[in-house]
């Protein structure tokens, strides 16, 4: 697989890193975790450069997410820093999901459904990029993403 | 069910979530990338604190597995200093390394002969030297050698069978044995930047503190403990 060229990768990282931010904020609902992710994100592709056939946003959005969730105790610990101070910032990012059609709809589903839909919905990913990048057979990309559509439609329902 | 499709909502409703400033994009180097949020300070913290409860209670572990006999071996000495100009005599201890104040000094015999290794005493006590120290400048850091072997064989160069024990698990200080001769390798400062310097030294004994209840203000102090 041809390599990106590491002195070109923050301009290719730049294109794409506002909407991969996004993209995390709305799976992770953390503004702290998704920025730390996407910089993560950046630092891996200093070191290890995807390759020039990968849809960058994707392979950006899932090393992110696997950074992410490499430290087990942040989910907990993020609890911990909400309680202590209650006007987080990510209460704003929780109003802000709150307010949107989106947000509602994702607040349905699990992380894992969240991070396929987004793939796939908002950064555009094709069923088979998403399996690859996240390293899934395409069936199951297929099966999770239809289990989120029917949660997302019976609530839209349940809204109304 | 939404009346738009997903693709539609999402992708214009997850455009309006706020974005990150330009600067913000990429880590302020590899550093500033590894930015420490507040959950992984306490992570951090938690894992300190996990290690430093796991090293004591192996340490207490260790140290109540250990025979009396090691325990003492390994309890510093305290020095009692004879120096260049009342050489022979001996005087106060060493303010370093003294007992506090509280204390009194019980001077029994030795329990192990200190021709064969590291003068020992009872569990409770601590053994007692009695080093002949250089006349002035003295031991001042970086006048020394590098390492106690060193020290040793540069202040007694004509000395080259000897034997050097250290004392317990600290890297100071070290008994040497040359022949009926006996010497203590100390730092001063710190171990590195050529600190070590070698000293004859007799083994006294062990003295064992004994608490007592502190003197009311204002009364004279007691006169030093001597040994001649």
């Amino acid at each position: 697989m041809e390599r990106v060229d590491a002195g070109r990768w923050e301009l290719i990282y730049r294109a794409d890193a506002p909407r991969v931010y996004r993209a995390l904020l709305a799976t992770l609902s953390d503004r702290d975790a998704a920025r730390d992710a996407l910089h993560e994100a950046f630092l891996e592709g200093l070191r290890h450069p995807p390759g020039r056939d990968e849809n960058l946003a994707g392979w950006i959005f899932r090393v992110a997410l696997r950074k992410a969730h490499r430290g087990p105790y942040r989910p907990l610990l993020s609890g911990v820093a909400d309680a202590l101070w209650p006007a987080s910032p990510n209460d704003e990012l929780a109003q802000v999901l709150d307010r949107l059609e989106a947000g509602r709809l994702l607040a349905l589903l699990t992380e894992r459904q969240r991070s396929i839909v987004v793939a796939q919905y908002y950064l555009g990913l094709e069923q088979s990029e998403i399996a690859r990048l996240f390293k899934v057979r395409r069936g199951t990309v297929a099966a999770t993403l239809s289990q989120a559509i029917r949660r997302m439609r019976q609530g839209s329902q349940h809204a109304i | 069910m939404p009346s738009e499709s997903f693709e539609t909502i999402f992708r214009r409703d997850l455009d309006r979530l706020p974005g990150l400033a330009d600067e913000d994009l990429v880590p302020r180097g590899a550093d500033s990338a590894r930015r420490v949020s507040f959950g992984s300070v306490l992570a951090l913290v938690g894992v300190f604190v996990a290690v430093v409860v796991v090293v004591l209670s192996l340490q207490a572990i260790r140290d109540a597995d250990r025979s009396p006999q090691e325990a003492a071996a390994t309890q510093s000495p305290y020095f009692v200093i004879a120096g260049g100009a009342a050489a022979g005599a001996t005087a106060s201890p060493n303010p370093a390394a003294a007992p506090s104040p509280a204390a009194t000094w019980i001077v029994g015999p030795p329990v192990s002969n200190p021709l064969l290794g590291v003068p020992s005493c009872p569990p409770g006590s601590s053994p007692i030297l009695d080093v002949t120290h250089w006349p002035p400048p003295g031991d001042l850091p970086g006048g020394g050698a590098p390492t106690a072997e060193e020290a040793f064989r540069r202040a007694y160069p004509t000395v080259t069978d000897f034997k050097m024990f250290p004392w317990g698990t600290s890297p100071a200080p070290v008994w040497v044995v040359a022949g009926s001769e006996t010497y203590v390798v100390n730092y001063s400062g710190g171990p590195g930047l050529n600190s070590w310097f070698a000293h004859p030294a007799k083994y006294v004994g062990c003295y064992t503190p004994e608490p007592r209840t502190p003197r009311p203000s204002g009364l004279p102090s007691e006169a030093p403990t001597t040994f001649g």
